[in-house]
């Protein structure tokens, strides 16, 4: 347990030392959420129409900028080596790292949500579900990258590989989330919502050990 | 510590299906230290890596094994404190508190500075913290007196010594002479052309 606190402690620490590539993420968001509407014109409903979908698509393709980052600083440096001999089993440590990175590159911008659909007139009823269905997604998403930046670690091309990994794999998400953002809490709405916990609960028991078994295979290629 | 010695018998370690070096043996009794030597590429980092159970092998690697690698395992935005901090919060560990440890290594005047500010040789010196922070029979060393002066070179001697007192065994892979007294030698040789594939 302390061990996990340890390392949890050191991710937000280093966050915060390196905050000017943790805001990089807030700004690249906001700005495809204030250009958006210019883009595509003075048209306040198909404005309203698109927003769950836009801030879902800023957020997710967000995220993947991320995980190049992931596991690789500390492949490089060697830190990755010290966890096999610590108390900390792998599959926690890469589950530990994937949400401290979750926590400190999109926990605020969901905080802050609710003012970008606010800018994109989301109906008020809507920001309930809509910011429920973001941070399912994203959490999602976030196990998703996990397991895909453990299996890149070493590759030459991680940041070709990533993507093209994580891109079928974003689509059941997608559709979900949409349609949780959409519907409501309505009863199809909240099929959306159950399918995206099952999601939850089946990445939270198997990915993580996926991810430590890949750390592992990478650490023997070193 | 357990007082039973380390035997590794008839090891050797390949990669991409080449072996790297004839097989060896190794035998280490209570307070022995071994000088790993071999050219470049001769497997040593892979030997001591294995060892240390990061590769997968044969051997068990029951006793409890401390791996300094030739990275640091230093985060270039953390202080030397917290570097400190997390390593000891990884692993149960002596209860050595840090300002004694950074008396040690004479790391005192630096303890606030960022990693990245550190030079090589005070960096290597801040890796060897981990050798006090953390009780292991068996200590892997690669290259430890990489980019030491004369002092940290000193320190680092005195740590070994002090370990092969209180019953703890050294494998170090080193280019160098380390004058360790007592310490045995094993040069890794390149593996014969019937044993390659």
């Amino acid at each position: 347990m302390s061990a996990s606190l340890a390392l949890f402690q050191r991710e937000m620490l280093l966050a915060w030392r390196v905050r000017g590539e943790t805001a990089a993420h807030f700004v690249f968001i906001l700005l495809i959420i204030t250009l958006f509407p210019f883009a595509l014109g003075p048209d306040t409903q198909l404005l309203q129409k698109l927003a769950p979908g836009l801030l879902l698509l800023a957020i997710l393709l967000g995220q993947m900028l991320g995980f190049e980052r992931l596991f690789s600083g500390d492949f490089h440096n060697g830190t990755l080596d010290l966890i096999p001999c610590s108390n900390l089993p792998l599959p926690l440590y890469a589950l530990i790292k994937s949400f401290a990175q979750w926590c400190a590159l999109f926990l605020p911008i969901l905080i802050f949500s609710p003012l970008f659909m606010l800018l994109l007139h989301v109906d008020l009823n809507a920001i309930a579900p809509l910011l429920l269905s973001l941070t399912l997604a994203s959490l999602l998403v976030q196990f998703l990258g996990m397991l895909a930046s453990a299996l890149a670690l070493g590759a030459k091309n991680s940041g070709l590989i990533l993507p093209l990994l994580l891109i079928p794999f974003y689509i059941p998400v997608m559709i979900f989330a949409v349609s949780l953002a959409a519907q409501g809490f309505t009863a199809e709405g909240l099929q959306a919502l159950y399918f995206l916990c099952a999601l939850f609960f089946l990445y939270l028991s198997t990915l993580p050990f996926l991810s430590g078994a890949a750390l592992r295979s990478a650490l023997e290629s070193l | 510590m357990s007082s039973s010695p380390i035997l590794i018998s008839n090891i050797t370690c390949a990669r991409r299906g080449k072996d790297l070096f004839a097989p060896i043996s190794i035998t280490l009794n209570d307070g022995e230290t071994l000088i790993l030597r071999g050219e470049n590429g001769s497997g040593k980092s892979t030997l001591l890596r294995t060892l240390a159970g990061l590769i997968p092998s044969t051997l068990n690697t029951h006793h409890s094994s401390l791996y300094l690698g030739h990275t640091n395992a230093l985060h270039p935005s953390l202080t030397v404190h917290e570097h400190l901090d997390f390593w000891r919060g990884l692993q149960s560990s002596r209860a050595l508190p840090n300002s004694e440890i950074l008396l040690m290594l004479s790391l005192r005047e630096h303890a606030t500075k960022h990693a990245s500010h550190l030079s090589n040789g005070l960096k290597r010196r801040l890796a060897f913290a981990r050798l006090l922070l953390h009780p292991a029979k068996l200590w892997l060393l690669d290259e430890p007196q990489a980019a030491l002066d004369k002092n940290a070179l000193h320190i680092l001697l005195n740590l070994i010594s002090d370990h092969a007192s209180q019953g703890g065994i050294s494998i170090i892979a080193s280019h160098d002479d380390l004058s360790i007294a007592g310490a045995q030698t094993l040069t890794l040789q390149a593996a014969t052309m019937s044993t390659k594939q």
